[in-house]
């Protein structure tokens, strides 16, 4: 394991500041006070490395905000979803749309994982539909959907790749057992990911191997940001402080 | 909790440990596995804990008992087990009494690795007291606690039996079997590798996840559920409640539900590749056999894959069951089966 100086005392008050200096947003007295800690402090530092890591990979996503009329249709029909929410809530009809709603809640998470510099901001739910939307056809939202699917999956695919890059940087880290077990259990989700996918293939508008491979990319996310958390506090020799990261274990 | 959040709770975490140096080489397989030749020491300290106070236990290696009971005192009992005499001294335990809360740690040496020494803990606290334990590589069991709890491993199972203000029993590599529990708010379950193994919960809302392993919920009470695992079963049994919504969700594994026939429900059953049965008339909306839903039979499907929508009874709880590709089950009868640890 590799043996980083030990954790300061202020290395609490640190945390969220190196957060907010990977992205540029300290000013320059609290920069300075941040860059002298991190000169004297190899977790800390360990910790902007991977996040600066992170921040490279999710500024190489493509830019993505869904379209004004999309989230209009959208939240006018989620807001009809919710105010009759004693019919059944998985009607043909709406599986499109719920699974456009949920891929878009899945890209902004990916894209908040990642902590991109500059995420979009998205258009305000209630903000007056455009003509556009109102006239816009079940035809049209369907290809919507289909392009927040393969965008979400871009999204996810870079995502994890980005995790794996930090998981495989911390290699050596975590106690071999644990290192063996989580990489087994990244094999389940991997073969999940597979199979939805070879669903998806053979039934391209399958709504649950659709279901399926984005939540299997949703846990594939959640089981390596655990990891990236493990190593972490691993790096730091706090290897009691292992064990609450636990709060975010295969988070649904 | 989200990523940011959770790193922020490490660090202080860290920060707070860094007062108090913990360290050792806490891999179970470093443990020394032969017992004739561990070396052993005993430590035993009683601290007062008024009412409303706490413990919170943080160990490295080795398992954890703690237990209610009377009084209002904290009695610690605890074996240091290693292969040199010299080695266990190394090891510290410190314990903090402050005014309503009583912090355990094992502090190894900062100044020197592979310490191969483990701790196990056997711990009794006033009934009502709030426990808070974690370890990295140890069981961890816990009995009658009435006060908040939070039970963490790493490595290691976690076994709750009693407790009547749970929050939380996790672990990475083992499972999570827990009876007899209440929650006031929600109460999260997560095993990576393990089975999650839950009885007799009563908590407003249940999260109970595991990766590899499967997930079994026995006589629970809750007004909502959120069940996942993706490539073990998923079994729920407990009366629903009316306006409840009760999601479990697998991807290769089955999916199972108990339920009696007092409560209406709306449900919703989709699976790739599996087959989809029910006990109960479900009078159907979507896929089925026609427009009513036959008890075992394998519906229409309305598309590529199963899917069944429906309606049994007259509503009242939500239910969404899905499997990519396992079978969905609806069984009319409660589960009573108990979980054996």
């Amino acid at each position: 394991m590799t043996r980083h100086a030990s954790a300061d005392r202020s290395c609490g008050r640190f945390a969220e500041r190196i957060h907010e200096g990977v992205d540029g947003a300290l000013d320059a007295g609290a920069q300075a006070e941040l860059d002298a800690h991190l000169a004297s402090c190899a977790a800390c530092r360990a910790l902007a490395a991977d996040l600066e890591a992170m921040r490279r990979a999710a500024a190489e996503l493509p830019g993505f905000t869904p379209r004004p009329e999309v989230w209009a249709s959208l939240s006018r029909r989620l807001a009809d979803e919710f105010a009759a929410r004693s019919r059944p809530f998985w009607t043909g009809a709406r599986v499109a749309l719920a699974m456009a709603a949920t891929l878009l809640v899945a890209v902004a998470s990916s894209v908040w994982v990642l902590r991109s510099p500059a995420p979009a901001s998205p258009p305000q739910a209630s903000a007056a539909p455009p003509a556009a939307a109102v006239i816009q056809t079940g035809e049209n939202l369907v290809q919507d959907v289909d392009e927040h699917l393969r965008i979400a999956d871009e999204h996810y695919v870079k995502a994890i790749a980005g995790l794996e890059q930090v998981v495989k940087s911390g290699e050596g880290t975590l106690d071999p057992a644990l290192a063996a077990t989580l990489q087994k259990n990244l094999g389940v989700i991997d073969q999940a990911i597979t199979e939805s996918r070879e669903a998806i293939k053979a039934q391209p508008n399958n709504q649950l191997a659709q279901t399926s491979l984005f939540e299997a990319f949703r846990q594939k996310v959640a089981l390596l940001e655990d990891t990236v958390a493990l190593i972490n506090v691993m790096r730091k020799g706090d290897q009691a402080g292992a064990a609450k990261i636990l709060g975010g274990l295969s988070k649904s | 909790m989200n990523s940011s959040h959770r790193l922020v709770g490490i660090l202080a975490l860290a920060a707070l440990l860094a007062a108090a140096p913990a360290r050792a080489s806490w891999s179970a397989a470093d443990v020394p596995g032969d017992q004739q030749q561990l070396q052993t020491e005993k430590f035993s300290k009683t601290v007062p804990l008024p009412k409303g106070g706490s413990l919170d236990l943080s160990n490295i290696s080795g398992d954890i008992v703690v237990t209610g009971g009377a009084g209002d005192q904290v009695v610690i009992d605890a074996v240091k087990r290693g292969k040199t005499a010299e080695e266990l001294k190394l090891v510290q335990i410190d314990v903090t009494a402050g005014a309503s809360r009583v912090e355990v740690r094992t502090r190894y040496p900062q100044e020197r690795r592979n310490v191969n020494v483990s701790v196990d803990f056997t711990v009794t606290v006033p009934r009502a007291a709030g426990v808070i334990v974690r370890t990295v590589s140890g069981d961890l069991k816990l009995a009658t606690i009435d006060g908040t709890l939070t039970a963490d491993s790493v490595s290691g199972d976690v076994d709750v039996t009693s407790a009547g203000q749970l929050e939380s029993a996790k672990t990475v590599s083992g499972n999570v079997t827990v009876a007899m529990a209440a929650g006031e708010a929600d109460i999260t379950f997560a095993s990576v590798s393990g089975d999650v193994k839950l009885s007799q919960i009563k908590a407003r809302g249940i999260e109970a996840n595991s990766v590899s392993g499967g997930v079994t919920l026995v006589e629970v009470t809750c007004s909502r559920a959120n069940v996942k695992s993706v490539s073990g079963d998923i079994v729920f049994g407990g009366p629903l409640a009316k306006g409840g919504r009760y999601m479990l969700q697998s991807h290769s594994g089955d999916v199972t539900l108990h339920v009696n026939d007092k409560t209406g429900f709306e449900v919703n059953v989709g699976t790739f590749s599996g087959d989809i049965t029910s006990d109960l008339q479900i009078v159907s909306t979507f896929g089925g056999e026609g427009e009513r839903g036959q008890p075992g039979r394998r519906p229409k499907s309305g598309g590529p894959g199963q899917r069944l929508q429906g309606t049994f009874g007259e509503g009242g709880a939500l239910l969404e069951l899905t499997t990519f590709s396992g079978d969905v089950k609806i069984v009319s009868k409660t589960v009573t089966k108990v979980i054996k640890k």
